[in-house]
């Protein structure tokens, strides 16, 4: 997996990437909260996803 | 990022899924077969027997004590995953070609073909006895959705609505009460072969015959991202942690590789940055069309199903955790 570090970017691409990265995150916490209220509101707990949650090392 | 080969069966893949541990990966196929493999080592956990036509599609419930099945036998079974058995068989009129357990796990959704008179169904059955009780003869629900075939769907949040996804490429929100198609959106220009969600079900990823994978928003159907790439393709699936990637693939049919020059088909699973947009890299491996993909629910492996029988189980390397986008 390094096509995408081979490849030198630009100011231009990294400020684009930068925006991208921003808007998803945005709308991420939005829908999550949505989503949180209407679990609530519904008494219906949100799936366990896997029991090795809090084992996995999250990389940003 | 040496794969494991899982060699259990004779023909082409289907569909493959992990259970939410992670720790079992259940395999279906052409050659009629339902395998349960150790996604650790590649080690065959069992086989359900029983189907005698192609399986196209499974599922595992939340607790991993149940497996349902749909094949071209016209039947879709329920299955008791810790011994094999068993426990439902339900008989339809068509081929079942869509089967999806419900967030809560008390119910699953069937999706049957449309086929010599006989209307395509969505049907429901109430499995909530599991192991322990009878299963339901007959659905809680049955509706026959018109408008274009549907060839995927699965629960969206909170078991509010069904996703499909169609022949013609377009994405449905169907109340799972009603029947009713809710909202539709022509997102594909070709059929849609598979349909994944996101761990919270607020968006998903389609696959499309149009060489292109897409990612939408689930309550409003709009397309969020887009990956185009140059081969049908038939499976997508989201990593659901570690990184932002989003796994494709796909390739050219068998009669169609031979008209080309072209790298025979291009049987590779490509790995896009789901935000940007962006591809980050490929694996290749299988000698056919790749029909099927699934992600590891910790993000740390990954699994391809392919036209040429097998199934590869891939651990990633230390170096893909460590990598970042320039951002």
């Amino acid at each position: 997996l390094d096509m995408a570090s081979k490849t030198q970017v630009t100011d231009e691409v990294r400020k684009r990437r930068r925006d991208l990265m921003e808007d998803w995150t945005k709308w991420r916490k939005d829908v999550e909260s949505e989503l949180a209220y209407e679990r609530s509101a519904s008494g219906q707990q949100a799936p366990v996803i896997n029991s090795a949650d809090e084992e996995a090392e999250v990389v940003d | 990022m040496r794969p494991i080969l899982l060699q259990g069966h004779e023909r082409s893949l289907t569909q493959i899924k992990y259970n939410r541990e992670g720790d079992l990966l259940f395999s279906v196929s052409k050659d009629h077969v339902v395998n349960a493999w150790y996604s650790h080592n590649g080690e065959r956990l069992g086989t359900y027997d029983g189907h005698v036509g192609a399986v196209w599609t499974v599922d595992v419930n939340s607790s991993s004590t149940l497996l349902i099945s749909g094949s071209a036998d016209n039947t879709a079974k329920l299955w008791d995953v810790s011994n094999g058995k068993c426990l439902k068989s339900w008989e339809f009129n068509t081929a079942v070609r869509r089967v999806a357990f419900s967030e809560d796990s008390k119910s699953v959704m069937l999706i049957t073909e449309p086929r010599m008179g006989f209307s395509a169904t969505l049907q429901i059955f109430d499995v909530q006895n599991g192991v322990e009780g009878p299963i339901a003869s007959e659905p809680t629900v049955i509706f026959h959705p018109e408008g274009p075939k549907i060839t995927v769907a699965e629960w969206g949040p909170l078991d509010k609505y069904i996703v499909a996804g169609c022949e013609n490429g377009s994405v449905a929100l169907i109340d799972p009460k009603t029947g009713e198609f809710v909202s539709r959106n022509k997102v594909h220009e070709a059929t849609i072969t598979d349909l994944q969600m996101s761990t919270d079900k607020t968006y998903f990823i389609t696959s499309s015959k149009d060489k292109s994978a897409k990612i939408l928003e689930t309550s409003t159907l709009e397309v969020l991202k887009t990956y185009v790439t140059d081969t049908p393709l038939n499976s997508a699936s989201i990593m659901p942690k570690i990184q932002e990637f989003v796994v494709i693939g796909g390739g050219q049919e068998a009669m169609d590789v031979t008209r080309t020059s072209s790298r025979q088909g291009k049987f590779e699973c490509r790995f896009w940055h789901k935000v940007l947009e962006e591809e980050v890299g490929r694996v290749r491996g299988h000698f056919g069309p790749i029909n099927t993909i699934a992600i590891h629910p910790d993000g740390r492996s990954f699994a391809s199903g392919g036209e040429d029988g097998y199934v590869r189980v891939h651990h990633f390397d230390d170096d893909f955790f460590s990598f970042k986008f320039q951002i």
